[in-house]
């Protein structure tokens, strides 16, 4: 099963390259991801002179030489259980191979997620040390705001001491990356873009409602594309082959997932809705997107496809779809999605783009890794961080633990378990690829195609759909009285509306009525100013 | 002979006073110890309400902006109804789950079979759910869909289901009963050891004398009682601006069609600050709801310091 | 006599029912935990499920982290704490019930100014972190929060006030006995039920806590209490669920974790242990007080 998995999955992903390469724009392709040229080139330079960069692992390892022991910079980011068992063992390892490298050691400081956001904020707010840390959890915007991040350009920090990383990570995406023309962290190297809309109906329930796939054709990814009105025919033939079952599994995603909405600051009030064309900040709430939403989801309420639980029940739209009492939910498509979303849902699923690839202004800059204000030591810190983007040992130790223990390599350089090891023994195993600097520096897991960076990288290049305000990050916290009131607002008014227990007409006017008096206009305006601010200094308009 | 005592004791010097008691004050000191460390020293952070956090900058040498951060609580029509609600759930709860909590306290200390201890343990349990587990429950009681309400009852009934979670009218009495539910057990150990502290003696006596239960009760019991109830309603009306986070927003499943019954200050404030991770103005809101609690406290303690001396706080 | 009957009927009667109030929910904790999750998520919670299922503690029990262990150290904790408590806690009261004692005002006033006033997390935070440095250690479960609270400080003071007689004190001094072994020999034995009273809350307080965990504990998974560990337990999954669009293709089984039935089989296994100890506590909330002998 396994291996039909596998293969299945290096199938669509080899389907995926070549539509993606044929889609390929003409601009000249930084593939953000080769790993192994970049590595050491910055050590050694052709003259023998020394650079400012090597001077500082020579200063580091001099004071090592004095002190006895190697200064420590201390990483820190979450997974799923809290320090792995094996934590004190791979940091000796990683420190081995730094301390020669780099002249510094290194700790993980691995928190689960339940505490992380809190812990890490308690922390950077307290002094403690910690001198990278990841902004998945506490978000990049509330790091910046509480001044926890240093200025990684100040002194040409980043250009004397880590030049790698420019290799790695375009400029582009560092600018994304700016609050305020400042740089205060470097995206994770992952997948930005999404493919909206993505229909996922278990596949037993359509061969039951005996829906005819052939005459759909199938788009880049491998998904049979299909439109909604096809949706709307399939999910009542459904409905009357399951009467017992609901259609469709509802969760609050149709914005995020459902569309190319572009969210600019990191929320909905105040939106572009042509976020490739245009500039203009409009609340989406009373826009045709939404309300086309709003209406659909209306019908299927009123048809019976949408349980009347749907506004209390917290459970996972996959959970279930997976308890088998639901048959179909919306996900966002992705290379390879069809696997993971089956397994998610305990049976087949069959995927059906509806939506169109779309990067989001704040896809790059949603969680960047940072560097602690309060660092002593921020040569030191970035150039582990380097290390962390370009050096495949150091990636490797951070995203899988120590070669023949927790992993072993195969002979086409992908890698498996260990000996003896699976996911419920391994010591080191924080499951977290997505959020690693670049785990495209790192091997690649057995059954995942080799050159799996390069996919992603042109499943980003070749994304059609781009934002314009690409890179706009807004400091809202000047508006706070008011978001707290649009929060609440949202929150009172939404449901009824997005899951269709109420007609469209009035639970919008309901809706946005609620918004503009808790300040919706005067929130959306100073978003436009600023975003009209961000696009002057930035070039674009 | 103790008013004579009393006289003689405010004639004493001072020094000679305080000597006396010196054993007293090494009594109290761990504890004002544990008080001035786990308590004072952070206190002076709540300058954090008034300034723009900024860890650089430290919460001291952060920029000071006044009363800005507090602006969020007052500036929308929703701060009418979050402090309606707050204070207005805290008031039935002082009513409803004292009256409940004596009560049950006076018929389990006046019962006289062994089985009153099974009761207890099972009276207390629910205060052991956290109250997320509770939300779970309350949801498998009312869901539109599976609830046993509406399925079971309202069904036997031959009833109409309810949608409960789109039907505010009925929360008010849910979360009151909720609340309750979870409380009773605790709060009634509080007045059982009162009850059990007092004099045996005292009913016996009165039992000879021919007084009914229900006499002893509300001649001995009760009147006996009302120390410990007064400083817990005291006690209460400090904290009448805070209100139970998982009460108000995980036991109504933070439903919108709710929320004119079930927004509070905690839980409006937590919608904000999800996102935001604004420390300042979550300090700014916590020092709020300190200061209107620390006025009501001192006037209620100021009237019944007039009307019971005997009961005040301090 | 007859009306005391009445009021024995009257008592079981409310009591049943209040009992039957709280015992219902539970045993629906109990069956929810052992039913099969898919059957939860389809059906509701429910008495009657049609599938069992051990699953749920199956998964807790062999998941990351041992729960023996956390149970260890929750016993332990529970138990220093309760007594460190207990003894600071009625030493405080014993002073501030003293009615003549010179500053017992100010010292009340503190008590109360405790309990409406906190200088919020990060400055709590930064007080036992860097000042205190217990971060990471035992100390920092034992300690922040729980060790005192002024609520209990005021109850027992108001049941010294209310319950130990100023006679009886009077009585001891004058047989020369000393404030402290007044204390220990009069006081104590008189307090028995709001020692016990203030021993459970604060046990309960202890045994619940996860926040201390949370917040303190960022390396030492040893030093995880039971709570803490299921608390965090159910938190990731939650956030599993919500991030699950991002899990790698090979990690599907995480995405897997039966989570309805699993919630209930932790609020089980957290709650088990107070119903063992409780009924050994209870015995002081039984019988009464007699000041009788003393008095003389």
């Amino acid at each position: 099963m396994k291996k039909f998995l596998a293969t299945l999955l290096a199938s669509a992903m080899v389907v995926a390259t070549l539509s993606g390469c044929g889609q390929a724009k003409d601009e000249p392709k930084e593939v953000s991801s080769t790993t192994e040229t970049a590595v050491s080139e910055t050590a050694e330079t052709e003259s023998g002179d020394v650079t400012p960069a090597q001077q500082a692992i020579l200063d580091r390892k001099a004071e090592a030489e004095k002190n006895g022991s190697y200064e420590k910079v201390i990483i820190s980011f979450f997974d799923w259980t809290g320090a792995p068992a094996g934590i004190e063992r791979i940091n000796q390892k990683l420190s081995e191979y730094t301390e020669e490298k780099l002249g510094v050691d290194v700790e993980l400081l691995i928190i689960d997620s339940a505490a992380y956001s809190d812990d890490i904020k308690l922390m950077l707010s307290s002094g403690e040390q910690v001198d990278l840390f990841s902004t998945c959890g506490p978000g990049y915007m509330t790091c910046v705001n509480n001044g926890y991040t240093a200025d990684l350009e100040e002194d040409d920090l980043l250009g004397t001491y880590a030049p790698g990383l420019k290799d790695v990570v375009r400029s582009d995406y560092f600018d994304a990356c700016r609050v305020g023309g400042t740089l205060y962290g470097v995206p994770p190297i992952k997948d930005y873009a999404i493919q909206t809309a993505a229909i996922c109906i278990g596949t037993e329930y359509l061969e039951g409602a005996n829906v005819d796939l052939s005459r759909f054709t199938k788009d880049s990814l491998g998904y049979y594309k299909c439109s909604w009105d096809d949706v709307d025919e399939m999910f009542a033939k459904m409905h009357e082959a399951f009467p017992d079952k609901t259609v469709y599994s509802t969760q609050d995603n149709m914005l995020t997932q459902g569309s190319c909405v572009d969210n600019i600051g990191g929320d909905y009030y105040g939106t572009l809705l042509d976020p490739a064309n245009s500039l203009k900040v409009e609340n989406v709430y009373e826009s045709e997107v939404f309300k086309t939403w709003c209406d659909r989801f209306y019908r299927w309420n009123q048809a019976g496809y949408i349980s009347g639980d749907a506004m209390t029940d917290k459970n996972g739209a996959s959970a279930r779809i997976k308890s088998g009492s639901y048959m179909a939910m919306m996900a966002c498509g992705k290379p390879a999605y069809e696997n993971q979303i089956s397994g998610e849902c305990g049976r087949p699923m069959t995927v059906f783009d509806v939506g169109e690839p779309f990067m989001s202004s704040s896809a790059v800059s949603s969680f960047p890794w940072c560097i602690n204000q309060n660092c002593e030591d921020k040569v030191a810190a970035i150039q582990v961080l380097e290390a962390l983007y370009t050096d495949p040992v150091v990636a490797n130790f951070v995203c899988w633990g120590e070669e023949g223990v927790e992993y072993v390599v195969n002979a086409d350089t992908t890698i498996n378990w260990g000996p003896g090891v699976d996911s419920n023994t391994s010591e080191y195993y924080p499951n977290v690829l997505w959020m690693m600097p670049n785990q495209y520096a790192a091997h690649v897991w057995e059954g995942d195609p080799i050159d799996v960076g390069e996919q992603t990288a042109i499943f980003n290049d070749t994304c059609p759909v781009k934002s314009k305000a690409l890179g706009f990050t807004w400091d809202n916290s000047e508006y706070a009285a008011e978001y707290t009131a649009l929060q609440n607002a949202y929150e009172e008014f939404s449901g009824k509306v997005i899951y269709g227990f109420v007609d469209p007409e009035t639970g919008l006017k309901e809706l946005n009525d609620a918004l503009k008096a808790a300040g919706l206009d005067e929130y959306m305006a100073a978003k436009q100013a600023a975003l009209d601010a961000w696009a002057k200094e930035a070039g674009i308009n | 002979m103790e008013k004579e005592k009393k006289v003689g004791t405010d004639k004493k010097t001072l020094k000679k006073r305080l000597k006396r008691y010196i054993p007293i004050y090494f009594m109290a000191l761990p504890g004002l110890l544990y008080l001035f460390i786990n308590n004072y020293m952070p206190l002076p952070g709540l300058v954090l309400a008034f300034k723009k956090f900024n860890a650089k900058k430290g919460i001291f040498g952060s920029d000071f902006i006044g009363f800005k951060n507090f602006k969020y609580l007052f500036a929308t029509k929703d701060a009418f109804v979050i402090t309606r609600n707050t204070i207005l759930y805290n008031l039935a709860f002082i009513v409803v789950n004292t009256v409940l909590a004596v009560f049950v306290a006076i018929m389990l200390a006046e019962m006289t079979s062994k089985i009153k201890k099974t009761y207890q343990c099972l009276i207390l349990m629910p205060f052991m759910i956290s109250m997320v587990i509770v939300s779970y429950l309350v949801f498998g009681f009312l869901s539109s869909d599976n609830g046993f309400i509406n399925n079971t009852l309202l069904r036997a009934l031959g009833k109409e289901p309810i949608k409960w979670y789109m039907e505010k009218k009925y929360w008010p009495f849910i979360l009151v009963f909720v609340n309750a539910w979870k409380v009773t057990g605790y709060n009634c150990i509080i007045y059982l050891s009162t009850i059990l502290g007092i004099d045996r003696g005292i009913y016996e006596s009165a039992s000879i004398d021919g007084c009914s239960k229900w006499r002893q009760i509300t001649k001995i019991t009760i009147p006996l009682l009302k120390p410990t109830i007064i400083m817990m309603t005291l006690l209460a009306i400090g904290r009448i601006f805070y209100s139970d986070f998982g009460l108000f927003y995980q036991v109504p499943q933070n439903q919108g069609a709710l929320f004119a019954v079930t927004n509070t200050i905690d839980t409006y404030v937590y919608r904000g600050l999800l996102e935001l991770g604004n420390m300042s103005m979550s300090s700014a809101a916590g020092l709020y709801q300190s200061i209107i609690g620390f006025i009501l406290i001192l006037s209620a303690n100021l009237a019944v310091k007039k009307i019971e001396p005997e009961s005040a706080l301090f | 006599m007859r009306s005391d009957k009445k009021f024995q009927i009257f008592s079981h009667a409310v009591l049943i029912l209040f009992s039957l109030l709280a015992l219902l929910p539970m045993i629906l904790i109990l069956t929810s935990s052992l039913t099969d999750n898919n059957e939860i998520i389809a059906n509701g919670y429910t008495y009657f499920p049609k599938k069992w299922s051990l699953y749920a503690y199956e998964y807790i029990f062999k998941t990351g982290n041992s729960v023996v262990h956390a149970y260890g150290i929750s016993v332990v904790l529970t138990i220093v704490g309760t007594a460190l408590a207990l003894t600071i806690t009625t030493l405080l009261a014993y002073a501030i019930s003293k009615k003549g004692m010179p500053g017992r005002g100010v010292i009340t006033f503190l008590v109360v100014f405790s309990m409406l006033f906190n200088g919020g997390l990060v400055p709590t935070y930064i007080i036992y972190t860097n000042v205190l440095g217990i971060k990471n250690s035992f100390l920092s479960l034992l300690i922040p929060g729980l060790l005192m609270n002024g609520f209990n400080v005021m109850l027992m003071k108001s049941y010294f006030v209310s319950s130990i007689p100023e006679e009886i004190l009077d009585a001891a001094y004058i047989d020369g006995a000393g404030e402290v072994r007044t204390f220990l020999s009069v006081v104590t034995p008189l307090s028995k039920p709001i020692l016990a009273t203030v021993a459970l809350f604060a046990g309960i307080g202890y045994w619940n806590d996860w926040m201390n965990g949370y917040i303190y504990i960022t390396k030492r998974t040893d030093l995880y209490s039971v709570q803490n560990l299921l608390n965090r337990m159910m938190q990731n999954i939650q956030f599993l669920s919500q991030s699950s669009s991002n899990i790698q293709n090979a990690n599907v089984g995480l995405s897997a974790i039966p989570m309805a039935s699993v919630r209930m089989a932790m609020a089980m296994v957290g709650l088990l242990p107070i119903l063992v100890v409780y009924p050994f506590v209870q015995k002081y909330f039984v019988k009464g007080i007699t000041l009788g002998g003393v008095k003389g």
